[in-house]
């Protein structure tokens, strides 16, 4: 089945990191419309009733998000979050790298909307490529007046600081962002206050994703009717789902919210590969619990995978074939977070520490029967128990594995085996 | 009275002030929050996760730490939830803790343990090795981190932060490999360092002094009062088997908010130092030999009796006073006055003049909410550390405009304002700022900043960035609404033109001003001292004595000893040789009077001249009173023995029953007269200022250079490469750790005793031809002083920076009496040799 690209337009056809060329598919149009015939009260309203929700994770209503700003004459700020750091993830990057007028146009918009003083890109650290796309496209975008001061001869005039992070997970979640921006150590904060009543430096402020910001302009442009004719009724609009693992195409697909888990995998991915069964799925990234292959026409839109027991998340959809080990791969993400956890909160610092270490042991053979108790009941003391969600996150999929594959963790502790097939070589098809 | 919210905790209902957090407001209800992190004194920042509640309507548990008490509330903290994630925390936090509480110092005090016992597991599930981290790492001058005991509270890095602004401690590295650490693999020195070890809730951060010294229930603790400065911070001291073990905070919100400095808490060992003398000594031709009290005494009253006969009373004169308890102070010149008759008596040691002021009288909790604070010639960190805390705190939190005037510029990482002089010059500049703020008014904030600039132009406070300071602290005056000035008491002359700067500030037309002023004392008690009447021409209680009765100040009594007119002085606990800014004249008194006898705790330089050494017993064996710099009047009871040495106050006592007098009827009876004396003076416990200035013009109650009026100070740079050097005013700065036999005799404080230093300007250093590195020659008068080259940019040009008490190099050798005197530089240049 074929769908209309919005956000990919043109990547891959024509380079989209020439200013001419974006404005040439109708880029900046958006911009023009909004600047000179709608007031931002129009915009925010737009954007409002198109049902934008955040696709960083959350997918909280970014307009709703943008209202919650209180008008007190504080100044305000808008972050773009483009710390796209969470495994198996790479829709931002595609979108910064490939298409970054799309995103300074959407910064413009939001800015215009939430009256922002002053806009920023927390942009992730190893970025290196989006850094030097970003900062000629900001260059190119000021040199047509769409940047500066008095945009396209109106008293709207506003600057986009792109910085740079420093390798750190952390920083994805908004109030880490924030913290690092202001020159601290990533460390999230206690909200409420919310960044919304006092985020950078203290003023209200609004973090969006990237890919949440690419949606404006078209909503601006084409009207919120026209978004909310796309994907599924609460969950409207296309998301781009980074798919990876064993499919014959991985890559990233911009689709209607609402797909179906087969029709990701078997159409738009191409199927499993050749010897590949579909063992199960992570929707959303490290942090998510895995689908089983019960879930296959599962409609992959925020609400639905909820139901199911996981989260859409990032949309970094993870394939899984019978060659991966849920215990190998539940240490892999263990490591991951007791690398990532930034150490403030008891339960997070010492929980995720321990999990990679116990994991590590039945990993090597050498785990206990009493080892499978404490991971489960970590659940309680690591969810609910800290400032932000990384300690949540950290063990959702072990506990998603803990559950529908408890057979992998007995049989490494009672036969020493490991029940997945040898790894193999992971081929292209 | 601030609203009062009501809310209910397990089922009790109270009612709190809105704002409260739920730990507070818990406990006003009688229910225990356990926390780690939660300090009242910091704010608060939910990391340890111990505290968590749940609270009706909210989706998961929140740390009571950061939820404010709100109407209505329903607060559970003892539900099976809540007991659950409470043993989660606590095994959470011993799984890689160390456990070694037999061996630890905070074994018996800490809040693991006893949280651990209430509400953790009984055991823990960890069975792999616990992870190691560094033991034993060297933090600073007088800590040892112990990386794995640490729990990661912050409650260290954010008192460095948050109360002590310094900014030393960070947090580095990321989840469980998180430390704490200095910036930059710098060491940690700061003056409040040791409140860390107090406020850590484990034994991470030990007392290099204390550790593995002793266990907190062999400990018998005595409430007290610190006798390091003249803030007066209370204290308890912890003895074990009778040997002071260690000095902790006994909180008083408002002297010291429960802080103390590192001078404070660390500088104790002396009470128990071997060379501590506790025997009287006599002079034997050229040595000192220990003698009995009896004999000691007799010879004191037979040689004090024969010069009464034969010259008469004011023939012996007394120095010092300021160490002393309020009682001993009065006793000591009940023996100068009424048992010797001399009316030559002086507290007054160093380079201060006047102990308090009865004009705008301040405490210390004025500057909390001051909306200006004033530092005249006067480095806080220095001479009242704890109290400069306060300070800090007022500048960073509430954006208090803090300025400082004087030739020594104080290093503050909050804003502050400096206006550097030359010295001598900090009259003229605090005249200009008085004469802007009576022109400008309070309608014209700008004009006042330029209505005096144009005039005056000799002032270095007058050049261009000098200017833009002063309008900035003429417009402060004109906006604020109350001041607070903390003046060093030295220079007279400023403190007449800051009388005239707060007769303008107050004086402005519009609301109401408040101007408070803070003298810091220079020695613990130099204001009570001042109060009980240790001066020439004051009797207890600032009464005035008959200008034709008045004695000689010290300046005057050491001259009158150098000259041969004073037969004998009597030294109380006061090191004249190091202190008196004319260390020349000092020691060339204190060589040639007939007959010196110096009570201290020391063999201090100036008791190496004595005749007879009388040993005083250290302050924890005192029972009495101190004033503190604000003028309250603090009651310390005695908690150690006296051992051979005894009390100034016993000593002075039985000096006078050996020359035939009864100084005091009967204990009883003196404390009567105390006690009637103290509530004539003060009120509410606390005693007020010194009238000043009096009928006599300041000058004659001045130093040695009394009559000589130092014209405004000029410090030039001559070419450096010349034989003669340049010529520099010396500034001589005051250091928290310099000074004091308490510092030099203390084994666990002499190494840390300011580093002897020539700074400079960079810029003088550069027409000097000096660097870092290089050594100079101070020399003025007959003295010289060589010194290694420091420079730093604080440094006010045309002069050169001494710190004051640095071991081997007495500043005061170089000082002639003045405010302020040049000293000839000579750069030294090893000769070649061959």
């Amino acid at each position: 089945m074929k769908y209309e690209k919005v956000l990919t337009k043109g990547i891959g056809e024509v380079d989209l990191t020439r200013i001419e060329n974006y404005e040439a598919q109708g880029g900046y149009q958006a911009l023009r419309k909004a600047l000179k015939s709608m007031t931002p009260a129009e915009v925010h309203e737009e954007v409002k009733k198109a049902n934008l929700r955040g696709r960083g994770g959350a997918g909280f209503p970014a307009g709703v998000k943008w209202g919650f700003l209180p008008d007190d004459g504080r100044p305000r700020y808008l972050c773009c979050n483009a710390d796209e750091s969470e495994p198996g993830t790479f829709n931002n990057r595609m979108l910064i790298e490939f298409n970054p007028h799309l995103l300074i146009e959407g910064i413009l918009l939001a800015a215009y909307a939430v009256r922002a003083a002053r806009s920023f890109i927390y942009l992730r650290g190893e970025f290196r490529k989006g850094y030097r796309v970003l900062m000629d496209a900001i260059e190119q975008a000021r040199a047509k007046g769409y940047l500066g001061d008095k945009i396209l001869g109106t008293d709207f005039s506003q600057e986009i600081v792109v910085h740079r992070g420093a390798g750190a997970y952390i920083c994805g979640e908004e109030t880490g962002l924030l913290s690092s921006l202001e020159g601290g150590r990533g460390e999230p904060r206690i909200k409420p206050p919310f960044p919304a009543v006092a985020g950078l430096y203290g003023m209200p402020t609004v973090v969006n994703n990237v890919e949440t910001l690419c949606n404006v302009p078209f909503i601006v442009d084409r009207g919120a009717d026209w978004f909310l004719s796309i994907g599924t009724e609460k969950s409207p609009g296309t998301k781009i789902f980074s798919v990876s693992g064993f499919v014959r195409r991985p890559g990233n697909y911009e689709l209607p919210l609402g797909i179906t888990l087969r029709e990701l995998i078997e159409d738009v991915a191409g199927g499993m590969l050749p010897g590949s069964e579909l063992k199960a799925v992570q929707p959303g990234g490290a942090s998510s619990p895995v689908l089983l292959p019960e879930h296959l026409d599962l409609p992959l839109d925020f609400d639905s995978v909820q139901q199911a027991g996981s989260i859409l998340g990032t949309a970094g959809v993870m394939v899984f074939d019978q060659s991966v080990c849920m215990v190998r791969t539940a240490l892999y993400y263990a490591d991951f977070f007791s690398h990532e956890s930034c150490g403030q909160c008891t339960p997070c610092r010492e929980g995720t520490a321990w999990t990679a270490r116990i994991l590590r042991r039945l990993e090597h053979g050498q785990g206990r029967p009493e080892d499978i108790e404490v991971l489960k009941s970590l659940r309680t003391t690591m969810s609910g128990t800290t400032i932000c969600l990384l300690s949540d996150f950290s063990i959702t999929f072990l506990q998603s594995v803990l559950k529908h594959f408890a057979h992998e963790f007995e049989a490494h502790i009672q036969g020493r085996a490991c029940l997945a097939e040898r790894p193999r070589e992971v081929r292209s098809a | 009275m601030s609203e009062m919210v009501t809310l209910t905790i397990d089922g009790r209902e109270v009612q709190v002030p809105k704002g409260t957090g739920l730990v507070e407001a818990a406990a006003a209800a009688g229910v225990e929050i356990p926390v780690f992190c939660h300090h009242p004194k910091l704010d608060p920042v939910g990391v340890c996760r111990m505290c968590l509640v749940e609270v009706e309507g909210q989706r998961k548990p929140v740390p009571a730490c950061t939820t404010r008490a709100a109407d209505g509330m329903v607060v559970r903290t003892q539900t099976p939830l809540i007991e659950h994630l409470r043993k989660g925390v606590i095994e959470f936090l011993l799984l890689n803790h160390p456990l070694d509480c037999p061996v630890c110092d905070k074994g018996g005090e800490c809040p693991l343990q006893d949280n651990t016992f209430k509400y953790g597991p009984a055991v823990s599930r960890l069975t792999l090795p616990k992870m190691r981290k560094r033991k034993a790492v060297d933090l600073g001058s007088f800590i040892i981190f112990d990386e794995e005991r640490c729990i990661l509270c912050r409650r260290c890095t954010r008192f460095d932060a948050e109360i002590a602004l310094e900014g030393n401690l960070v947090v580095a590295e990321r989840a469980h490999l998180n430390i704490i650490t200095t910036a930059d693999g710098q060491t940690y020195d700061s003056y409040f360092s040791g409140n860390t070890i107090e406020l850590c809730p484990v034994g991470a951060l030990t007392s290099k002094n204390y550790r593995f010294k002793g266990r907190p229930w062999d400990m018998s603790g005595a409430p007290s009062v610190c006798t390091a400065c003249p803030v007066g911070c209370n204290v308890r001291l912890d003895f074990r088997f009778g040997e002071l073990m260690r000095v902790v905070s006994r909180e008083h919100p408002d002297v010291d908010g429960g802080w103390l400095c590192d001078r404070g808490r660390f500088n104790y060992k002396y009470v128990n130092a071997e060379n501590r003398i506790t025997q009287p000594l006599m002079r034997r031709g050229e040595d000192l030999v220990p003698v009995s009290w009896t004999e000691a005494l007799m010879e004191i009253a037979s040689r004090w009796r024969a010069l009464l006969r034969d010259y008469g009373g004011d023939s012996i004169g007394f120095i010092g006073g300021g160490r002393l308890t309020n009682e001993e102070a009065y006793l000591f010149q009940k023996l100068a006055r009424e048992a010797v008759g001399t009316p030559h008596l002086d507290h007054r040691v160093g380079r201060q003049r006047v102990a308090s002021w009865d004009r705008y009288p301040g405490r210390l909790t004025d500057i909390d909410d001051a909306d200006v604070i004033l530092l005249v010639d006067v480095l806080p960190a220095e001479r009242m550390p704890v109290a400069d805390l306060r300070i800090r705190r007022a500048a960073q939190r509430r954006g208090a405009a803090l300025f400082s005037v004087g030739p020594a510029v104080p290093s503050y990482r909050v804003p502050h304002t400096a206006i550097p002089v030359l010295p001598g010059e900090t009259a003229a500049l605090l005249r200009q700022v008085a004469q802007r703020i009576a022109v400008g008014g309070p309608q014209d904030p700008q004009g006042a900043g330029q209505a005096g600039a144009g005039q005056d132009t000799a002032a270095p406070g007058a050049a261009a960035e000098g200017r833009d300071a002063v309008s900035a602290l003429a417009a402060s005056l004109v906006r604020g609404r109350k001041a607070v000035v903390v003046w060093s008491g030295e220079d007279l002359e400023a403190g007449l033109a800051l009388r005239e700067l707060l007769e303008a500030f107050t004086g402005q037309a519009g609301e109401a001003r408040a101007a408070h002023v803070l003298i810091p004392g220079e020695q613990a008690n130099s204001r009570g001292a001042e109060a009980m009447g240790v001066r020439p021409d004051r009797l207890p209680g600032h009464r005035p004595v008959a200008a034709d009765a008045a004695g000689m100040d010290t300046g005057r009594m050491l001259q009158a000893a150098a000259q041969g007119q004073l037969q004998s002085l009597y030294i109380v606990g006061a090191n004249v040789a190091e202190t008196y800014p004319n260390g020349v004249l000092a020691r060339h008194a204190l060589a040639q009077v007939p007959f010196l006898v110096v009570q201290d705790l020391f063999l201090t330089e100036t008791a190496r001249y004595a005749h007879v050494v009388l040993p005083a017993a250290p302050f924890p064996v005192k029972t009495g009173t101190y004033t503190n710099m604000e003028g309250r009047v603090q009651a310390v009871a005695a908690a150690m023995a006296a051992g051979d040495s005894r009390t100034d106050g016993d000593i002075f006592v039985a000096l006078a029953e050996a020359m035939g007098r009864k100084l005091i009827p009967s204990q009883q009876e003196f404390r009567w007269e105390v006690e009637h004396l103290f509530n004539t003076l003060g009120q509410d416990g606390f005693l007020p200022g010194a009238p000043w200035p009096t009928q006599t013009p300041p000058a004659a109650a001045g130093t040695a250079s009394a009559g000589q009026e130092p014209a405004p100070a000029q410090g030039h740079v001559l070419d450096g490469s010349g034989a003669d050097g340049a010529e520099l005013v010396l500034v001589a700065v005051d250091r928290l750790y310099g000074g004091g036999g308490t510092g030099r005799f203390d084994p666990g404080f002499r190494d840390l005793q300011p580093k002897a230093e020539a700074l400079f300007h960079p810029a003088d250093a550069v027409a000097l031809g000096v660097e870092p590195g290089d050594t100079v020659t101070l020399a003025a008068g007959l003295d010289a002083l060589t010194l290694p080259v420091g420079v730093a940019a604080t440094v006010v040009p045309g002069t050169v920076q001494v710190p004051w008490g640095a071991p081997g190099a007495a500043v005061n050798r170089l000082l002639a009496g003045a405010a302020w005197t040049r000293v000839r530089v000579r750069k030294r240049v090893l000769e070649e040799v061959g």
